[in-house]
């Protein structure tokens, strides 16, 4: 699951590091927006690229292309699945492809966008910002909690099936029941790891005292500084320039 | 003199004492949450459509997590939302929320929650797990049977055999299996 290492942050120096992640919001959220707004796949190949300065200034670009590489496994099912439902509904092949290459090149620009986002994201500080615009806390922990989780469960899946198809396990073999009861020997001890890490996590917030004071204050608060204001100023600005693209030029 | 309840979540002191605390409930739902999404991505090869370990995790974090099992579900619905490839065949996004298989994934939610609801509810009588699970099941598959009719413009009995009874069959192994999985835990 290469595409899921675009979402797990290392720590970084540069200056999208250190911008809010609120600043940082306001990208991807705007970007996203044009993803859906966006139809013609060259408009949508310009919000893709939109992504490259700040993966370039950042320098997380090792990591951002892995997480590029890895969805593009999954292009292969959009593209044939929106060629068959097109197809179905209009029987024009050319449209099929167009509007293929177009659901692609949204989703990569899609995962392009948020990958970015969280590869120059702390945990803490998307916790902390998280916060700061009034999500509950234990539902921002939880969230933040879960995203890192994922990558580790889905490379420990892996680890156990390796593990036991080594001692011979066959796991694409016989009827429905045998193939089910084949994933039980990957899925107790999974399952039974994954508890294991529940528990720690919670001791280890509980000897940190989580929960026992009723109001939660913090050590470092955000704040919006020079910095961001310049990100925001560049981001919007080059959302308006291509939201004219389609608005005045018309480019659908 | 220091009035001592301010600076000190009492209600919440007595939880930790008790075993199930705020922290392990939210650890358990965070985990859930992964388990949820990595479910999505082992997918068993067979026909007509491929199994995931996506509902069995959903059953499962009804038996063990109850009321707190909806938690799990907001928190994996919110990681696709915003991009993580989480949802089945590698998804994520907005476009599989509003898509044709959006119900389903609506139908975690809504099915953990009232299950999970029941669950509490029903505590320590007999076939309490098996009807919440039944509910879950009804839940998720009715949300979903309704939701892509609408895609396929209200063709209830193509929806059924497009969405529904190719992947009974496996939910029910699945709940089975969760019975027997979720008996097994006991949380500490």
């Amino acid at each position: 699951m290469k595409v899921l290492y675009g979402f797990e942050y290392r720590r970084g120096v540069s200056v999208i590091h250190r911008i809010d992640p609120r600043s940082k919001m306001i990208y991807v959220i705007l970007f996203t927006a044009l993803t859906v707004y966006f139809v013609n796949p060259l408009l949508l190949l310009l919000v893709l690229s939109s992504s490259l300065p700040i993966v370039a200034i950042s320098r997380i670009g090792s990591r951002w292309s892995q997480s590029i590489k890895g969805s593009l496994f999954f292009i292969a099912f959009i593209f044939i699945f929106n060629f068959i439902g097109i197809v179905w509904a209009t029987g024009s092949v050319y449209d099929a492809v167009i509007s293929g290459i177009s659901m692609s090149i949204r989703f990569i620009a899609l995962i392009s966008i948020f990958s970015v986002f969280f590869l120059t994201t702390s945990p803490e500080d998307l916790t902390q910002s998280m916060v700061q615009v009034r999500i509950p806390y234990d539902y921002a922990l939880t969230f933040n909690m879960a995203m890192r989780f994922v990558p580790t469960l889905s490379r420990e899946a892996q680890i156990i099936m390796d593990a036991q198809k080594s001692r011979g396990l066959e796991m694409e073999k016989g009827n429905l029941i045998r193939r089910i009861k084949n994933y039980i020997p990957v899925l107790i001890p999974l399952i039974i790891s994954s508890f294991r890490r529940a528990e720690l996590v919670a001791d280890a917030m509980e000897s940190r005292a989580f929960g026992a004071s009723k109001k939660r204050t913090s050590l470092y608060v955000l704040a919006l500084g020079k910095r961001d204001a310049l990100f925001i100023l560049i981001t919007v600005l080059s959302f308006l320039l291509l939201l004219s693209l389609r608005l005045v030029l018309g480019i659908q | 003199m220091v009035n001592y309840d301010e600076y000190v979540n009492v209600a919440n002191m007595a939880e930790a004492v008790r075993g199930f605390s705020r922290a392990r409930n939210l650890a358990l739902s965070a985990v859930f949450a992964a388990m949820t999404a990595a479910g999505g991505l082992i997918s068993i090869p067979f026909f007509p459509v491929p199994l995931t370990l996506q509902t069995f995790f959903v059953y499962l974090s009804v038996l063990t997590l109850r009321r707190s099992a909806a938690l799990s579900q907001i928190i994996y619905l919110v990681m696709g939302l915003v991009g993580l490839p989480v949802f089945a065949r590698g998804m994520s996004g907005y476009a599989v929320l509003v898509g044709p298989t959006g119900g389903f994934l609506f139908g975690f939610l809504v099915g953990t929650f009232c299950s999970g609801f029941l669950l509490d509810r029903m505590k320590g009588r007999r076939y309490a797990g098996v009807l919440s699970l039944l509910l879950c099941a009804v839940i998720v598959f009715g949300l979903g049977w309704v939701w892509l009719a609408y895609w396929l413009n209200w063709d209830f009995v193509m929806a059924l055999w497009l969405g529904v009874l190719p992947f009974l069959p496996g939910d029910a192994v699945k709940a089975v299996l969760a019975l027997a999985v979720g008996k097994r835990i006991r949380l500490s």
